[in-house]
């Protein structure tokens, strides 16, 4: 039994849910039999990933959909061994680059070669095979300047699709080599309408109180919002309109802390807090994801001018912390400055009162 | 099916006419030229037809009369018709056939390295030249290297290049290609002519792009021809290039506005618009909000803050203080994002500040 | 006596509080007084120190560097008390045995490793050894170095009455040399031979394990072994290129092996262990690999084993030596950091004639100390600061690595001793503007006490980080103390000019952190208030490295799932928790459940509980007895020793506590 995001997500472009001119557009585009480079941006959940898949299928038949997943070695010049694992079919391979950290420069101009040179398409008539790289906006400058070398070398065997959230990080010189494809996130009411046919294909039809409720509880992700309902079902079935929606536990624990921190501002408290960061980090929550919760949280429990102040640290200290190495010190420089502005607030408040 | 997008530069490198050759024979000779990048198809065969720069086009033509060329610096903003100019000027003196032999393009950010760029120069310099082309007219007895981006050398690398030159003078000249003249060391500057280009006007674009889409037979609009030159700032190429793209994907439909602006990542000037308009409304919540809708539009913070510098400096209702310090935190703001920080908080922090300007 | 004084409150002085150039002065007095003429006697020190060394030659090398360095300060001792010593090389040469082997441990009553760990690798034994189960056993013994693992291993194999088969690397050392000589003249013969050559100790390797497994061996003595264990310590160096070739070596074994495999990996310092390259997570799941991990010797252990092959070794002893004094062995058994083999051998060279000679000053520096308990304070700080003195220099010679005074330094730093501004007339006060910033003057300069721990800068501010929190009471002193952190991390982005700026950030780390605590701003509030403080590791390190191992596992189990890593750990991972998707892979039935639990526990001392044993004992507080509180001390110390940074000296604060323990 797989997950429901993924036993119904569409697998044609007829029958994605959203966007639906797009849809047709990209469809236009491919039934040429051929496509420029695309890069496909767009918020996490948007459903990047499910078009990007319809349209290979749009090309290639539903040949692209018997996947195996295979690891590959490449050795760095320094003679560093490393191993990354793909997801490919016979028409293309998924690769996520940087998940090899500051070798990705090798993946990709290693990957992209082997993939160009070996010409072994059978039955389709295409003759260029499709490399999809995710998380392109991940990759280090310095492997954003090969891919780019690499596009314009192996054109004529095979096409890039990038896939990535954002363009801001993505070089302009790839940027404009690429045909950009912005997946926008769904609407609310899109998400509540596809989770109630999802759901009632499952056999435990969502009340649509409910469905808005998760739809609002998934920021427009649709994956989420997927999961979230998921995890309702399970919890309880059938689903009504006033259950609660489950969370993950991270998030439960982090708003424990942003509490925590709402309720007093002491050097020993901060502690308590640092520790709480510690054990989010180990169970693999990323540190500018927890930085984010964390402002949410806490800007609920401030007053408008407060609010300004609050964000401007938020920023600042994301910043520092994407280029530092020791998340915890600007995580907990963060929440120091929090705890400083939110008591030097309540002080005055009380002031005030008397 | 013949590669649609062509890299930008492709057909202008040195290797360009091979690959081309090579994909063509591959599609078994399908209408060839139909595929080609539109950027390479239209781009101009002659000095004449260099479109706005009139006086480097005299100058060189001057030149061009004597059948000699000095060593040459073009500078300028992208997509204002450097390479084209040498490339064409180059056809004019060798003819088509001898251009392969007599002209090598080196793009600075693909063989980078001092010696890589050397040896080429180097081995290229040393073939002869003869005075004569092969059909019997006479030319010129030198060749041409074009380094493209040649800003983007490094400074020994660029003192290197300028002993090469010396040495080479007889029967090589140089043109040497760049955005910012600034970058060239000195020494290399002044041993060559140098020409400034202009960014074009967009009168001159707006007369390209529609002789564009009358030979390609594309419906479009005047807006969507403004829409491109807006999101093209200038630079030719791009235009081209988007317009490209823009009618691969309509195909027979006709081009709009919102297309355009859409191919080239552009975010409306309402949604700018509505932005400014909730800093007025002082109120955070309203904020968050609305940022974080045109983040679910997936829209890139890099492009918001480029658009919404052009409108601030624009708005009438703020008094230069104002406008100072929101564009300093524009400043900071973009650094930030170049240095990858999240790009949600970064906006906010922009847009805060903003609202506590616009506010006060 | 005096002398004994006076040189000792020299050394301390040199090591810690003022200025380098004070120091030097007051050596020169104290040179200056000494009857020996100083260049003569110190040379003859000096050689005849090495002419030790030579004489064991195993021992001499490995302490040989340590000892080097330490030259200069075993120099400046009284010259006076060290006899000249002519015919080194009429010493009889049967004390040729390192202790460290001739006190292995015989018997399981014998280890110094803690009871339960014991216990738990003797009942696997024991239960993989009658037993006849389809999976070949296997464990991974992980721990620091000279925690005691392979002393158990063959204990309890001697015990259970086991034959021990240990792989050794072939000794093809010597070829490799010679490939490394071929691949300067030819390459291509270079990269033939290689892969001929690792591919041969890695299939030797194998037909080890698998042939091991299989032959008896003849069994002619008729001795009966009950079984056989197969021991792997060493490694072949090419598994550390190729892990996945070692893996499926294992995987193989695991499939045809029946005695149980024992791996024994010593945790590095570095903290890039081997342990994640050659046993990851997913292979020890897969494979069954059960995984116990050592401790540090417990001090108290400690110093009872150091104590019985002490008065052993005095008893049988052939050469003329006496009985270490009980401070001489607390002291080398206090910065061994638990590294009991590293301990023995400190012993052995402690206890030897010559180097004995130094240790008077040690043991009569403790009794003036029992003498001047009851005086005034301030012959209690000399009787104090002489043991620091004797501490430092044992620890030079037996110590793990020279950074001695990490505890001090740190104490430095969040302790901020002020000077009272009336001892420096100059000083110009702050405009009144900016008079929240006035500070009293500084009584030590940070970057010397950066300098003298050893340590560099950015692992020193984890340090200070993970401490500083304690020392400060306002949150509004916090947000400064830690901006200046962030600041300093800041500052080290870049690797290109890391190495500059390492030093200044450290710099701005840690005197941002004396400048922004607030209460401690004047010289008066320096001296009094917060008490004694326990100091502790950083967890940054440990968190970095279970987060990494993590994600490596969720990466590894969910690549089906083929979804970023952002996504996999924050939304995919947590949510199938939540649904009842059929998962095939107990592996990742059990990574989902451990990963998204989270404690509410007090995550503190939760992490301490790791490494040391320290955490029940210390819920227990500072017992009365003497015995309690050294114990107790002992174990801060092995807290804050990250990564066998050895710790000896206390905090001046706790001076009662350590007057107490030697008073009884």
């Amino acid at each position: 039994m797989s997950l429901w995001v993924d036993k119904h997500r569409p697998s044609s472009l007829n029958k994605l849910d959203y966007h639906k001119d797009q849809a047709t557009l990209l469809k236009k585009l491919v039934n040429g039999g051929d496509f420029p480079h695309l890069l496909v941006y767009g918020p996490s959940g948007a459903g990047k990933k499910t078009r990007i898949m319809c349209l290979l299928r749009e090309l290639y038949g539903s040949g692209v959909e018997k996947l195996r997943i295979e690891q590959h070695n490449f050795t760095t010049p320094s003679n560093k061994k490393i191993e990354i694992s793909t997801i490919s079919s016979n028409y293309h391979i998924e690769v996520n680059p940087s998940d090899v950290g500051i070798q990705d420069r090798v993946v990709i101009q290693e990957l992209i070669k082997t993939v160009a040179q070996t010409n072994n398409l059978d039955s389709s008539q295409k003759d260029f095979k499709v490399v999809l790289l995710t998380e392109v906006d991940k990759l280090t400058k310095d492997a954003q300047h090969a891919l780019r070398r690499t596009m314009e070398k192996y054109m004529s065997t095979c096409r890039l699709i990038l896939c990535c959230v954002s363009t801001s990080k993505v070089i302009p010189a790839i940027r404009s080599r690429c045909l950009g494809i912005r997946v926008a996130a769904p609407s609310i009411d899109e998400i509540t309408q596809i989770l109630q046919t999802v759901c009632k294909k499952e056999g435990c039809p969502i009340p649509t109180e409910l469905a808005k409720r998760v739809a609002e509880k998934s920021k427009r992700n649709l994956r989420r919002a997927l999961l979230m309902a998921e995890a309702c079902k399970v919890q309880q079935t059938p689903l009504k309109p006033d259950q609660e929606v489950s969370e993950p536990d991270w998030e439960v624990y982090l708003r424990e802390t942003a509490n925590m921190i709402i309720q007093q501002q002491s050097p020993r408290r901060l502690l308590e807090v640092r520790g709480r960061l510690y054990e989010l980090l180990t169970h693999c929550i990323p540190a500018d994801i927890i930085m984010k919760g964390l402002l949410q949280e806490l800007i609920n429990n401030c007053d408008g001018e407060l609010k300004t102040e609050v964000v401007q640290s938020a920023a600042f200290f994301q910043h520092r912390l994407q280029l530092g190495q020791k998340a915890i010190y600007h995580l907990e420089a963060f929440v120091a400055k929090f705890m400083a502005i939110y008591k030097r607030f309540m002080e005055e408040n009380i002031a005030d009162l008397f | 099916m013949h590669p649609f997008f062509k890299p930008r530069e492709a057909g202008t490198t040195s290797k360009d006419p091979k690959s081309l050759e090579a994909a063509g024979s591959g599609k078994g000779g399908k209408s060839k030229q139909k595929h080609v990048p539109w950027v390479e198809k239209f781009r101009p065969r002659s000095v004449d037809e260099v479109a706005y720069q009139d006086e480097v086009v005299a100058v060189l033509k001057k030149s061009l009369e004597g059948s000699d060329l000095p060593n040459l610096l073009f500078y300028g903003p992208p997509g204002t018709g450097k390479t084209s100019t040498i490339l064409a000027a180059a056809r004019s003196l060798f003819g088509a056939e001898m251009m392969k032999l007599r002209v090598l393009e080196l793009n600075a950010s693909d063989e980078r390295g001092i010696n890589v760029v050397r040896e080429k120069v180097k081995k290229f310099a040393q073939t002869t030249a003869s005075g004569t082309r092969p059909d019997g007219k006479p030319c010129p007895p030198f060749k041409i290297i074009i380094l493209d981006e040649a800003d983007s050398m490094t400074a020994p690398a660029q003192a290197a290049l300028r002993r090469t030159m010396e040495k080479e003078s007889k029967s090589t000249r140089f043109c040497l290609i760049c955005n910012y003249v600034s970058r060239i060391i000195e020494p290399i500057a002044s041993r060559c002519a140098k020409f400034r280009f202009k960014p074009l006007a967009d009168q001159i674009l707006t007369e390209r792009l529609q002789e564009i889409c009358e030979a390609e037979k594309i419906s479009y609009d005047k807006e969507s021809i403004k829409a491109l030159i807006d999101s093209s700032e200038g630079d030719m190429r791009k235009a081209i290039t988007y317009l490209q793209s823009v009618a691969r994907l309509k195909g027979d439909e006709e081009v709009t506005e919102a297309d355009v602006f859409e191919i080239a990542g552009v975010i409306s000037d309402e949604t700018i618009d509505v932005l400014i308009k909730v800093c007025h409304s002082n109120s955070y919540e309203k904020l968050e909000k609305k940022v974080q809708e045109v983040m679910f539009e997936g829209h890139s913070a890099a492009q918001i803050i480029t658009q919404l510098h052009d409108k601030t400096v624009q708005l009438d209702n703020l008094s230069d203080q104002q406008k100072s310090v929101i564009c300093e935190k524009l400043a900071v703001v973009d650094k930030c994002l170049m240095d990858g920080a999240d790009e949600y908080l970064q906006l906010m922090a922009l847009f805060t500040t903003m609202m506590r300007e616009i506010c006060r | 006596m005096w002398s004994d004084n006076e040189s000792s409150r020299d050394s301390v002085v040199d090591l810690t509080d003022s200025p380098p150039l004070k120091t030097k002065k007051r050596k020169r007095d104290t040179f200056t007084s000494k009857p020996v003429p100083k260049k003569a006697s110190s040379s003859q020190w000096v050689t005849s120190a090495f002419g030790d060394f030579d004489d064991f030659a195993g021992f001499g090398s490995s302490m040989q560097p340590a000892a080097k360095t330490k030259q200069s300060k075993l120099v400046t001792k009284p010259l006076s008390q060290c006899p000249p010593r002519t015919n080194v090389s009429k010493r009889p040469s049967y004390e040729d045995e390192l202790w460290s082997d001739k006190h292995t441990p015989k018997s399981v009553s014998d280890l110094a490793v803690h009871k339960k760990k014991i216990e738990e690798l003797q009942t696997w034994l024991q239960r993989h050894l009658n037993s006849k189960s389809m999976r070949s056993p296997m464990v991974l013994l992980t721990g620091p170095a000279g925690a005691g693992k392979s002393a158990l291993v063959q204990v309890l194999a001697k015990e259970l009455n086991c034959e021990l088969k240990e792989w050794s690397n072939p000794i093809a050392a010597a070829y490799d040399e010679l490939s490394f000589l071929d691949r300067r003249n030819n390459w291509s013969d270079y990269s033939r031979v290689e892969g001929s050559y690792s591919s041969s100790q890695l299939s030797q390797f194998q037909q080890f394990l698998l042939r091991a497994d299989k032959y008896n061996s003849l069994d002619i003595f008729g001795n009966g072994t009950q079984g056989k264990i197969i021991l792997v310590e060493e490694f072949p160096n090419i598994v550390y290129k190729d892990a996945t070739s070692f893996h499926d070596i294992l995987r193989k074994y695991s499939k045809v092996g029946r005695c149980p495999l024992i791996f024994i990996i010593s945790d590095s310092s570095s903290g890039e262990s081997n342990e994640r390259l050659l046993f990851p997570k997913h292979l020890q799941e897969e494979l069954h690999i059960e995984n116990i991990s050592f401790n540090p010797i417990a001090a108290t252990t400690m110093l009872k084993i150091l104590t019985k092959i002490a008065t052993e070794e005095a008893a049988h002893g052939m050469h003329k030596f006496s009985v270490p004094s009980k401070a001489v062995i607390e002291s080398i058994s206090m910065s061994s950091a638990g590294d009991i083999r590293g301990a023995i051998n400190a012993l052995q060279f402690a206890c030897l004639k010559d180097t004995h000679d130094l240790l008077p000053t040690t043991s009569k520096g403790r009794q003036s100390k029992k003498k001047t308990s009851g005086e005034t304070s301030k012959s209690k700080r000399a009787g104090n600061k002489s043991s620091a003195d004797s501490d430092s220099t044992l620890a030079a010679i037996g110590g793990r690595d020279t950074s001695l005074f990490l505890f001090r330094a740190l104490g430095k730093i969040l302790y901020c001793k002020r000077d009272d501004p009336s001892n420096h007339p100059g000083l110009a006060k702050l405009p009144p503007h900016l008079g929240e910033h006035e500070r009293d003057p500084l009584s030590l300069n940070p970057e010397d006490v950066i300098e003298k721990c050893n340590l560099s800068g950015d692992y020193f501010n984890a340090y200070l980080h993970q401490n500083y929190l304690e020392f400060f009471s306002e949150i509004s002193d916090v947000v400064r103390a830690s901006e200046y952190l962030s600041d300093s991390d800041f500052m080290t982005f870049e690797w290109s000019t890391r190495s500059i700026l390492e030093e200044y950030a450290s710099s701005i780390a840690t005197r941002g952190m004396l400048h922004s605590n607030s209460s401690r701003s004047k010289h008066s509030s320096t001296g009094s208030g917060l008490g004694w403080k326990p100091l502790h590791k950083p967890q940054w390190y440990s968190t970095c490295k279970t987060e990494r191992q993590n994600c490596e596992t969720a990466r590894h189990l969910f690549k089906s799932y083929a979804c970023p890593p952002d996504v996999l750990q924050t939304e995919l991972v947590p949510f199938l928790s939540l649904i009842d998707v059929t998962l095939h892979d107990p592996g990742q039935i059990s990574f989902i459940n451990e990963i998204t639990k989270f404690s509410n526990v007090k995550i503190r001392s939760e992490k301490l509980d790791e490494k040391d044993l320290v955490v029940d004992k210390d819920s227990q507080g500072t017992g009365t007895s003497g015995e309690t509180v050294w114990s107790n001390k002992m174990e801060e110390d092995n807290i804050s020793n990250s990564q066998s940074k050895v710790v000896t000296e206390e905090m001046e604060e706790e001076e009662e506590y350590e007057i107490t323990e030697f008073d009884d």
